[in-house]
Order: C-alpha cells, then structure tokens, then sequence
C-alpha cells in the first residue's frame, strides 16, 4: 500500500495543475498544497471548486486517495475516464486503483490500453512492473474462480456418491 | 439366579469388543477435532468451517451406520469390524500427507479475504468430504457390527448389547475430545495426532480380527498397509513468499500460531493465528510507537492526547495478542505521560512467543498480561478502572466472538471505564457503512448513551469505533480533534474528510447475549464490500460504452 502511495505522485499534480492555469494558485494547486499540510477538508473544497471539470477530477482524485479513501477514490477515478478516455494520467491512476482494490480484469485492461499508448517509452517502463502484477492477480482471480467450480463440484458429487452407496446397501439381503 | 454366572462369564468375553468400541470413540473425536486445524491454516477454523467439518462427519457416521447395519447379519460382523477399523486406520493415517495437496488444490495460495469468502465455504466442505467422510463412514460401521459382535457372544437382549456399545464409545469419545484438544495436538502436533489415531485404529482392527477369529496373514497385512502411510509427507502447513523468515511455528490449545519476519528493509515480526490468507494478528517493529499507514493500531493512540492525562495513561487490551497495543502506546503516549498496560489473552502461547520474540514486558507492577483469560471473562474479573479500554479481540482473521459484541457486554465495559475514559474498538470492516461496523457501534453505543464515533482507517480494511463514558467525544475537524502532535494529527488530518468518518446512534435493535447475528453479518459485510467495487466497474463499463 505504501508503494501504490508513493506512486501516485503529488509532484505529477502540482506540475500538471501549474501548467493549466499559470500564476494563479488553481483548485487543483491549492488541493495539492493542502493535502501535503494534512487539511484536508480545506483540499476537498478547494477540488471542488476547481473550474476545469478535468483538473477538479484530478484534485478530488488525489485528495482521496491522499486520505486513504480507496473505493472513493477509485469512482472518481473512474468517472473521469469515463469522460477522458485517452487521459494517461486517470488511466495509470485508475490501474492503479482497480488493482490494490482486487479488480484484476479492470486493471489488466487499462494497463493494456497504457501499453498501445505509450509503446516502449520510460513512462510505460515506469509501470511495467505493476502492469506485471495486474497480469498476475488477474490469473490468480481465475484460479480462484476454478477453485470455486472444484470445491462446488466435489461437494455434489461426494454427496451423490454417499446417496448411491445407501441406496446400494439397502439392497443387501441381511441374511447370517 | 442360576443364569447369573453365565451372564456374567458372558459379559466378560464382550469387554475385548467394547475396549475396541472404546478406541473407535476416541479415534473419530481425533479425527474430528484434529480435522479442524488440518484445514485452519487454509481455511480458518470459523463457525462456517466447523460447520462443515461436523456437518460431513455426521453424515458419513450416519452412512457407516446404514451400511454396518446392512452388514451386521453377515456371517463374521466381527472380522468385518476388524475390517472397518483397519479401513479407517488407513485413510486416518493418510490424512496428514493428503491434506496439504488437497486443500491446495481447493484454495490456490494468494487468495484475499474479502475474495475467500465463498472459496472458504465451498473449499472447506469439499475438502471435508475428501479427507475426512471416508475414515467417518468406516467408523459408523463400527458400532452396528460392534452390537452385532456382543448380541452374539453374549446371546442377551439387543438393548443390553446397544447400551454397552454405545456406554463404551461415548466414554472413548470423550477421551478423544478433552485429550486431542487439551494434550495430543499441542502435545504432539497434528501429524503425530493423526498416526496415533490411526494406530489406536489399527490396534484395534487387528484386536476385533483376532476376536472374529481372522487369519494371521491377513491381519498383518492389513496393518502393513495401515503403516504404508509413514512414507507420506505429512501435514504442511502453507509456506509464507520468499522473503519473509518463519521464526516460530506452535500448536497451542486453541490455534495454529507463527511468528514471522520479513527479510525486507523495514525489519518487521508478524504473529499469525490460522492464517493462510493476508492478514496477522500482531506486528512487531524494533521501535516502539506508531507503526505507519495501513496499521489501525495507531488509531489506539488518538484517545491518550484528547484525554490529556497528567502522569499515568491506564489501558486494558482485550484481545492483547503480542502486545502490538501496547507498544503503539509506549511510543506516542504525550511526554511525562507513563503508561499502566493490562491486556487479555486468551491464548497463553501468544504471549509465551510476545515474550520470546516479540519484546513483550514480562510482567510487573505496570505491565499485566493475562494469559489465558477470556476478554469479557477478565473485565468480569478486574476490580479496576480504566482510562481507555481497547477491544481488539478478532477470531480468525475476520470474526468477532459474539459475547465480545453485545449490549451486556459494553455495558460492563463501560462499567470498568473511569469517568471521561475511552473505548477504542479496532473491527475488520470495508468502510463506514459496513453492516458489521453498524452493528457493534450502535450496540456499544446503546450502552454508552452516545453517538459512537467510527473512523476509517486510511489504506486498510479496519475501522475503529470510539465511545467515552460520561464525555463528550470530538468532532472530526472541529478544534478539540487536532492535537497539537505532528504524529497524531497525521493521523487524525485524512480522517476529517467525511467519506473517512461517520456518526452511528444507538442501535433500536442491539446485539444482545440472546440475540447476536454477527457471523451473518460478517458474511454480509464481505459481499457487500466486493459488491461496492465492482458496482463501481460495471458503471464505468456501462459509462465508456461507445
């Protein structure tokens, strides 16, 4: 979990928010600059006040995740990719998201989707390894989901076997 | 009168078969009890799990005794319950090496909580009827040809036979329970239980074949084949990754236990409890204080600097584990603060592996761990106050003991606070909605007369619960929440945000002693927390639909 905090870089933020609205401090600025002083109610309303309906996403995004608001975290996430499909940075942050939260299929995907974007560059390298353990969790999923068959599986036919064996001896004679 | 001698005589040549019934007894209480830590380390020993073990082994005892029933006119019931018995020796004695595969064929390793749920219902009724219905149906054979047996050799009344039968199997099973959970399993360890089962079996098949006049060569063949077993591999338990080092492993009264530690950077100790899944009941780290993000223990600490306490803090830890509690406390109490520290744990081999490995206090004037104890069974028992009382009490990974979570039992603790003293309830629940969360906090708050306050712990699945006797609690981000302490105001500044914290009045219908539906509401709380994640995915998914 520390690891995944680490990667959701607020710096990223910063940068991005500067370069949007120039001098003025915007919504998204000021939600960063708040979250790191741990104000977070303060960093909520200043998301929220944010004009650009992308730049709002991204501060309530950080805010949540900041405070550990995970499922949170992860609709807004998810509603902005909704509405910018193609925004890398709500992409890496939504994988992101969908695997601490155990949404393999969901985080596989979206890592797929970072690849075809951004090929070999050093930000996909960056998150290859992640993108391996997407990969993985989503193979474990299918174990489980197999496992599951299995048991449901076994469970019938053991009882099934114990019925006909029963049935079996009900049919033997007692005779000394 | 003139018959009395005879029946006597008679009654004395069926003591040879009931001694055998006896063993039987004893052999399915083993296999029975043992059964349970067999599948703990992959499945946990939940009411589900022992449901199903119990479950299972009912059911193929019942069908043992349709089909010894079906036997018993035979011409040999005796040599047929040599037979039996030498049957269940052999599948017994081949549990152990069986059940690691089998369980892992069930439950693949890397397996989540809020995932296992279903797995570890479906999985552990599978696995029961693979490894443990076999051995139970040759045992229910037992009893019908044991009956048979003495109805023949002492010619008196079915009855007469039935009631010694059953008079010797209830007294080995009885043997069986107190002796595999109080001395052969932490005794000897579950392998060593099993072979001796199976033995005591065995014995007992050659004994009822020697009885039924069998051939030689064929009882000792049958023990052979009872003794192949001893090539098996044995009960394993899973492995924890590469990186982590298994320091401790012990068979206590109550539980698997392991103490672990991570060959990471971050030097860390973790105690587990049955755990095959992703959790740990105590974490140790060579300094004392906060253990960082993901860890609800910090979220004991918040109530000493609201108290503001003078010189002395004075805690009790129900459910104490290794002490992690306490540590946490030591390390961030305010300056000048000393705190007094009691805890309960019910399971004495926790705190003998704390002191071992884990730097736990021996006991003194300011330390008392009370090993052994029973949460609610010490606060009954204590005699004094408290400043803050945490429950931290969870049963395999996920459960909550319903006498720890009922009006009467908050009203006790409330009863043991001081006045303006603290209940800090760590619960295992996804968010401030969940149905468990809800239920404990308004029970503890029907008995505290006040809103409970429930907090999301940030990166984890933990929620803690605070209440105040006779004191107003604070309120998240008004001026009496911050503390002035860079630490803990870290760790009470992401919890402001009103997605992280919630309010919950008084329950109108409270968990009680009589009425306590948590372990339904625990399996609620897991299906709906991975509902609420892939509600969230199916919108998505609807939404970015071109």
């Amino acid at each position: 979990m520390n690891r995944l905090a680490r990667l959701l870089c607020p710096l990223l933020l910063a940068t991005l928010a500067g370069s949007a609205h120039g001098q003025t401090e915007s919504g998204l600025q000021a939600a960063v600059r708040l979250v790191s002083a741990g104000e977070y109610v303060a960093a909520w309303e200043s998301a929220e006040g944010e004009p650009d309906p992308k730049f709002a996403c991204y501060a309530k995004l950080h805010v949540l995740y900041q405070s550990g608001a995970l499922v949170e975290a992860f609709r807004v996430a998810l509603e902005g990719l909704a509405q910018w499909p193609e925004d890398s940075w709500l992409l890496s942050q939504s994988a992101l998201l969908a695997l601490t939260l155990g949404e393999a299929e969901l985080s596989d995907e979206l890592y797929s989707k970072i690849r075809e974007m951004e090929g070999e560059s050093q930000a996909w390298k960056g998150v290859e390894a992640i993108a391996e353990e997407a990969r993985d969790l989503k193979g474990q999923r299918l174990q489980e989901r197999q496992s599951l068959q299995r048991a449901k599986w076994v469970v019938g036919l053991a009882a099934l076997s114990m019925g006909m064996l029963a049935l079996a001896f009900a049919r033997t004679t007692r005779s000394k | 009168m003139a018959e009395a001698p005879h029946a006597t005589n008679r009654s004395r040549g069926s003591l040879p078969l009931l001694l055998i019934v006896a063993l039987a007894g004893a052999g399915t209480m083993v296999v029975e009890l043992a059964a349970v830590r067999v599948l703990a380390p992959w499945f946990g020993t939940s009411s589900a799990v022992w449901t199903n073990v119990i479950g299972v082994v009912l059911g193929a005892l019942a069908l043992g005794y349709w089909i010894g029933s079906r036997l018993s006119g035979r011409a040999h019931p005796t040599r047929l319950l040599g037979l039996a018995l030498f049957l269940a020796a052999f599948v017994v004695a081949w549990t152990p090496a069986l059940s690691s595969p089998v369980a892992e064929w069930l439950r693949p390793a890397g397996v989540t909580l809020d995932r296992a749920a279903e797995l570890l219902l479906w999985g552990s009724l599978a696995a029961s009827f693979l490894l443990f219905a076999p051995a139970a149906v040759a045992l229910g054979c037992v009893g019908p040809l044991a009956v048979e047996s003495v109805q023949r050799q002492t010619a008196g009344h079915a009855g007469t036979a039935g009631g010694a039968v059953l008079f010797a199997s209830t007294l080995g099973s009885l043997f069986g329970t107190f002796g595999t959970t109080h001395y052969l399993v932490p005794a000897l360890g579950v392998n060593l239980c099993f072979y001796l089962a199976a033995a005591c079996l065995a014995l007992g098949g050659l004994a009822a074949w020697a009885v039924g006049s069998g051939s030689v060569l064929q009882g000792v063949a049958c023990l052979f084949l009872v003794a192949t077993a001893g090539f098996g591999k044995g009960y394993l338990v899973p492995t924890p990754n590469d990186d982590v080092a298994v320091l401790a492993e012990r068979q206590s009264p109550y539980q698997f236990v392991r103490v672990t530690e991570t060959r990471a950077a971050r030097h860390q100790r973790q105690l587990q409890v049955n755990e095959g899944l992703d959790s740990f009941q105590s974490v140790w780290q060579p300094e004392l204080g906060l253990l960082g993000p993901g860890f609800y223990y910090d979220y004991f600490a918040p109530p000493a600097w609201w108290g503001r306490p003078e010189e002395r803090w004075k805690v009790m830890v129900l459910g104490l584990g290794a002490g992690t509690a306490w540590r946490v406390l030591e390390g961030s109490l305010p300056d000048g603060v000393e705190l007094v520290a009691h805890g309960a744990e019910i399971d004495p081999t926790v705190v003998e592996l704390a002191r071992e490995f884990m730097e736990m206090a021996p006991d003194d004037e300011d330390h008392q761990a009370w090993a052994g104890w029973d949460g609610r069974a010490a606060l009954a028992h204590s005699d004094q106050d408290y400043d803050q009382i945490i429950l931290d009490a969870y049963a395999n990974q996920m459960e909550v003991p319903a006498h720890l979570c009922s009006v009467e039992f908050f009203e006790e603790v409330f009863q043991h606070l001081k006045p303006g003293g603290w209940l800090s309830i760590n619960i295992g629940g996804f968010g401030t909605e969940d149905p468990v969360v809800r239920a404990i906090g308004g029970t503890a708050a029907l008995a505290f007369e006040q809103q409970a306050l429930v907090v999301q712990v940030p990166f984890s699945r933990n929620c803690v619960l605070y209440l105040r006797r006779e004191g107003e609690l604070p309120q998240p981000g008004k001026q009496d929440w911050s503390v002035s302490a860079a630490a803990i105001d870290g760790l009470l500044d992401p919890v402001t945000l009103s997605s992280n914290y919630a309010w919950i009045p008084p329950a109108s219908a409270p968990l009680t002693d009589d009425h306590n539906p948590i372990d339904a509401l625990q399996r609620q709380s897991i299906v709906q927390a991975t509902r609420e994640v892939q509600e969230v995915t199916s919108a998505w998914r609807t939404a970015a639909k071109p």
